[in-house]
């Protein structure tokens, strides 16, 4: 779509924080309005990495299934570890990209949640590996305007 | 607005037989908390020959809200501390009949000329005031957590709790909202509430009154920088007095974009406020423990406040807000109390 979206989105929540708000009486339709304003900005900056940093994300916690699978002792969890380490992303919608998303994530606390009681060495591995995504997880999601 | 001016003023003719000429007007929603509707308006009536006028505040329960609260503890709250050293606004009357305006409310005074807002404190002329603003904050919470609950009259109204089960009590609740709301996984705030039951607190050392939503945009203040008023008692609570400090602390309270807790001061510094004023100590390994607990506190409202708009319940802003600008910024916090964040 041209003008870019990100570039439309963030001029509409300048004009509305400059333009609109200003013109608008009580205060509690201003601060309606500006929370509006910050959503748009919020959207602007998050359209153009919403399918990367999930498609990212999602090949990154597969790769980690592969190499964890060997520390899981309990076969229900390694068997569903192995599974999803062997999926991938074929319909590239958002949508699509969440759920999937949500499928991994939801298995990486249990993943995480196991090897946190295992003292093997290759579960500290493995928990040191999640950490680290975890980690890189919040700088995929990170919002120029975040206050932390 | 002119159906509720005429509801409002027949509701408060029936709370004030004595006063002739009620008039309701210049009501107007504000911005007051997350899970009330509030409103201000100008009561005017004639008493004893004599015409008066009050500027007062309406919060009205709305179908869904951010948080889910007891109207009936946040006006005792209000009620308990007025006049003591803990500055609230007065508050009159509570009506749990929805038949009056439409769902429970209750009425208080208006305190005005005051700002409340994060990001005005960040300016001029309040930026001038932080260390005055801050001594204030902090020294308040401490009273808060110095008073007794059962001489404010609080113990009957608000749930009981032993000091070795404040913890707990607190944390099984917020992991029970995100079980419910939850719409995405949450692998950092789990690996927290794991690491937490596996490390317990030490027992409060008192059971005081918690206020629940203790920060930066909760507190009236003005352009000398004087605190007026605390307000939004609605999550108000028995419990470990920790809890309240831990959730000033919290990172996503960094309004000013670098490591001043609340916008205002470092760390420390808010916390030996709080300890000077409070008589109590904050031991590092326990107030770790509840600024993790913040943590996990705020992703459970933000994922509830999420849930409440999606399904419908609630279609304000602000709820879609809290969840995008804020839960990245928690876990983010979480990582960091953990030792995890690169």
């Amino acid at each position: 779509m041209r003008p870019r979206v990100e570039t439309v989105f963030q001029t509409m929540a300048m004009d509305l924080i400059e333009r609109v708000i200003p013109a608008i009486g009580p205060s509690y339709h201003q601060g309606t309005v500006g929370m509006i304003a910050t959503l748009l900005a919020i959207v602007s900056e998050e359209w153009d990495r919403a399918a990367s940093r999930r498609i990212e994300e999602n090949n990154r916690l597969r790769e980690m299934f592969k190499q964890a699978a060997p520390a899981i002792n309990e076969p229900a969890l390694r068997s569903r570890i192995f599974q999803l380490a062997k999926t991938a992303d074929h319909d590239f919608h958002i949508t699509a990209l969440e759920n999937n998303n949500c499928a991994l994530r939801a298995a990486l606390i249990a993943l995480h949640a196991h090897v946190e009681t295992q003292t093997s060495t290759e579960a500290r591995k493995v928990e040191a590996a999640i950490w680290h995504e975890l980690a890189k997880s919040t700088e995929r999601r990170r919002l120029m305007s975040a206050q932390f | 607005m002119a159906a509720l001016e005429a509801s409002l003023a027949e509701y408060i003719q029936m709370k004030m037989p004595a006063a002739a000429e009620i008039r309701v007007d210049q009501l107007a929603q504000i911005s007051g908390g997350a899970s009330r509707q509030t409103y201000r308006f100008r009561l005017s009536y004639r008493e004893r020959d004599e015409m008066r006028e009050r500027r007062l505040i309406l919060r009205r329960d709305p179908s869904a809200s951010l948080i889910d609260t007891d109207r009936k503890i946040e006006f005792a709250a209000y009620q308990a501390f007025f006049g003591t050293s803990v500055p609230v606004p007065e508050v009159l009357w509570l009506e749990d009949d929805a038949r009056h305006l439409g769902s429970p409310f209750f009425i208080g005074v208006e305190m005005t000329g005051l700002e409340t807002s994060p990001s005005r404190i960040l300016m001029e002329p309040y930026a001038a005031h932080h260390q005055k603003i801050a001594e204030q904050k902090w020294s308040i919470l401490g009273a808060i957590a110095a008073h007794d609950p059962a001489k404010l009259g609080l113990v009957g109204v608000m749930e009981p709790v032993a000091p070795e089960s404040c913890w707990k009590r607190e944390l099984d609740y917020w992991e029970g909202v995100l079980d419910s709301d939850e719409l995405i996984p949450q692998p950092i705030i789990r690996a927290a509430i794991r690491w937490m039951r596996r490390n317990p607190p030490r027992p409060a050392q008192k059971v005081s009154v918690v206020h629940g939503d203790y920060r930066t945009g909760n507190f009236l203040f003005d352009e000398q920088g004087r605190i007026h008023g605390i307000l939004d008692w609605e999550m108000a609570h028995l419990g470990d007095p920790l809890e309240d400090l831990g959730w000033s602390l919290n990172r996503v309270w960094c309004w000013a974009h670098d490591d001043r807790r609340g916008g205002l001061i470092a760390r420390e510094d808010a916390i030996k406020i709080w300890e000077k004023a409070s008589g109590l100590k904050a031991a590092p390994d326990a107030i770790h423990w509840w600024e993790l607990f913040a943590t996990v506190k705020g992703q459970g409202i933000w994922v509830s406040s999420a849930h409440a708009w999606e399904t419908g319940a609630n279609k304000d802003p602000i709820l879609v807000l809290s969840s995008w600008a804020l839960m990245n910024s928690q876990d983010r916090a979480a990582l960091e109390l953990m030792g995890r964040l690169q």
